[in-house]
């Protein structure tokens, strides 16, 4: 019986991530607990967090007008301006990375709006390299 | 009216009741979703008038929840055989317009039938969904029919190739179908897959997303790799199905049916397509197209893991499978996405007779925390076994960069490539000359007067020396080194040759690849 307690984690301890009444508003866990309930239908379960879960970021919808790079690497020469109309597939920038120069080009056509980056810059993975213009909408 | 008439027409009647579905009403639903109804998919599917339609009369069997009054047309699942490409196919296609296409037992049943006969005849099986999901009023009964299933794609695999074709919802447990099997094919805005729901996703966890960013054709191209064909339209995709399978032979004890041999086309030029700056991208499916006949190349998971290149083409008329590093993107390093993505079109090819081709130009494994805690070790692993493992010819092409552990994995002669030929522009080394100068001269470098003039000599010192194909050569590990624009000529002869190729691997039950 005394290792069953040890299982199952004390109420105050845990989370809950049910709805609450209104059911629109929900309880996310702080990132400093480490227990939460999960409630679907009614039903809850009491369960241990795993830290890949508790460091997961949310779902955010990708912008299309911003290109980010794919890989860590360096800015070698950049092509375009802001306010410059692009086409799709034009050359944006060269970009080194793993001994190669990629080639970053142009995922629609459209007005550039700014360049984030400048040559000889060092970047991570998913950094800001090009913003377009998004287009009035009529 | 003669007794055998009355009888041949009743027969009539009950076959156009049942064939009905769900009604004009559902039909025309349907086809509002922009989705044909099931029959009409198989129609459109199968070569003219091929179609023989098995356990039309099928009855439901749940006699629960007032289940027992409802009339449920063959249980909203088409079942039968027909011919694709003038060779016989066995197809089940679920019907939406009947109960949501929900599945019961004996919707499972009638599934489990066709698998069955088509493991029996040793042809493919082409499951189209279109599912509502588990028919809730059956319980426990239709969960069993999903297991049932499962079990038979696992039986199947690598013994018949198994394609499922998503048109319409596939979610919840359903996806387990076509995620055993060997080909997914999504249409856009017609696929949805996914395991829960937005609804479910919000009410546990508070995210939002719509359903087409969730589990849609594009999400299962582009992001999650459980797709591998792309199609605008239901016809596209049918095509695209008949293309596949012409490459295909019908069962692992035999070959895929030769093609009528024909030349590359004189636009892909091999020479002019590959830049002897190793720094410099280019399109290697380019340099497929410069090599397969008719330069007619089919592309397997285009918009995932990019990085490599997977397929089928045609050389001298037989099929070949292609597995190729692409400069394009990334660089064309390997990571956990690439290396998941090459390893099991290997295991594919190996399973069912076709002859692997890897043309190799890659820096290496990606670096990085991300892809470290990815698990790039385990699943760059998978890489390597699928090669180690794989016992049809195994021809590879280094064209230009072989670094280090990529280049190992890459179909080496150490895991047994039968013939590996090398470009002049190949750079075969440890690693690339910077990181190696580094590393060997680093006390040079250090004591050197100008350390940055001294580092930059070395470094041309190691490129000279190493960044080229003849230490490789000199050590048997490459057989030849060989003219780019006699590649196409090399492959050919080295397929000729390993046409009775026979190596085994010591018997075993099975080999447990790192999963």
């Amino acid at each position: 019986m005394a290792e069953k307690e040890n299982i199952i984690p004390q109420e105050e301890e845990l989370q809950t991530l049910a709805p609450t009444n209104d059911s629109t508003e929900f309880l996310i866990p702080d990132s400093g607990k480490k227990k939460l309930r999960v409630s679907e239908e009614g039903h809850e379960y009491k369960t241990f967090l795993t830290k890949k879960f508790l460091e997961r970021k949310p779902w955010k919808a990708p912008d299309p007008y911003q290109v980010l790079s794919h890989i860590p690497g360096s800015v070698i020469e950049i092509f375009v301006k802001p306010g410059q109309k692009v086409k799709k597939g034009e050359r944006l920038m060269v970009y080194q990375a793993m001994k190669m120069n990629n080639i970053v080009a142009a995922p629609m056509d459209g007005v550039i709006k700014e360049v984030n980056t400048k040559e000889g810059e060092s970047l991570p993975k998913g950094a800001l390299l090009v913003t377009f213009k998004k287009p009035v909408k009529k | 009216m003669s007794l055998l008439s009355k009888k041949i027409s009743e027969l009539q009647e009950r076959t156009q009741h049942a064939q009905q579905g769900g009604g004009d009403k559902a039909i025309a639903k349907q086809i509002a979703m922009g989705k044909l109804p099931a029959r009409e998919r198989i129609r459109k599917l199968l070569d003219e008038g091929t179609f023989y339609e098995y356990d039309l009369f099928i009855q439901h069997d749940a006699r629960e929840f007032g289940m027992e009054k409802k009339d449920l047309a063959g249980d909203g699942v088409v079942i039968g055989t027909g011919k694709i490409n003038g060779q016989p196919v066995a197809v089940y296609a679920q019907d939406f317009t009947v109960a949501g296409g929900s599945l019961g037992s004996m919707h499972a049943r009638k599934i489990t039938k066709i698998m069955d006969y088509a493991l029996r005849m040793r042809i493919p099986l082409i499951g189209i969904n279109d599912s509502g999901g588990a028919r809730i009023q059956e319980g426990v009964n239709s969960l069993a029919g999903y297991g049932e299933i499962f079990f038979r794609n696992t039986l199947n695999s690598g013994v018949i190739p198994q394609i499922s074709v998503i048109l319409g919802p596939c979610a919840g447990g359903a996806v387990y179908s076509p995620a055993l099997t060997d080909y997914v094919f999504v249409v856009d805005k017609i696929s949805k897959m996914f395991i829960t729901g937005p609804e479910v996703i919000k009410s546990v966890l508070g995210e939002e997303i719509d359903m087409e960013s969730l589990g849609g054709a594009r999400v299962h191209c582009e992001t999650t790799g459980n797709a591998h064909f792309f199609a605008e339209s239901e016809d596209e995709c049918f095509a695209q199905i008949k293309k596949l399978l012409s490459y295909l032979p019908a069962n692992n004890q035999s070959k895929s049916a030769p093609a009528k041999p024909a030349l590359p086309l004189k636009k892909y030029n091999i020479v002019k397509t590959v830049p002897a700056d190793p720094t410099e991208p280019y399109d290697v499916r380019n340099v497929i197209r410069a090599i397969v006949d008719n330069s007619d190349f089919f592309e397997v998971q285009e918009m995932w893991a990019k990085n490599i290149v997977i397929g089928y083409g045609r050389i001298e008329g037989r099929t070949v499978g292609f597995i190729a590093n692409q400069p394009l993107y990334l660089a064309g390093v390997l990571d956990c996405d690439s290396s998941d993505k090459a390893a099991r079109f290997i295991r594919y090819c190996d399973a069912f007779n076709i002859p692997i081709v890897t043309l190799e130009d890659m820096p290496g494994y990606l670096p990085g925390v991300d892809q470290e805690h990815a698990g790039v070790i385990r699943h760059g692993a998978k890489l390597l076994y699928a090669y180690s493992e794989a016992t049809v010819p195994k021809i590879t092409v280094i064209l230009r960069k072989a670094y280090g552990g990529g280049y190992i994995a890459m179909n080496s002669r150490h895991l047994r490539a039968d013939f590996v030929f090398a470009w002049p522009t190949a750079e075969i080394a440890v690693m690339g000359p910077q990181g190696a100068a580094n590393i060997i001269f680093r006390k040079e470098i250090m004591e050197a007067e100008d350390p940055e003039a001294m580092r930059k000599k070395k470094v041309e010192e190691y490129k000279e020396k190493f960044a080229n194909p003849y230490v490789a050569a000199s050590k048997g590990y490459i057989d030849s080194v060989i003219n780019p624009a006699d590649t196409r000529q090399f492959i050919l002869q080295s397929l000729d040759i390993s046409q009775q190729k026979n190596s085994g691997m010591p018997k075993k039950k099975h080999g447990l690849p790192p999963f």
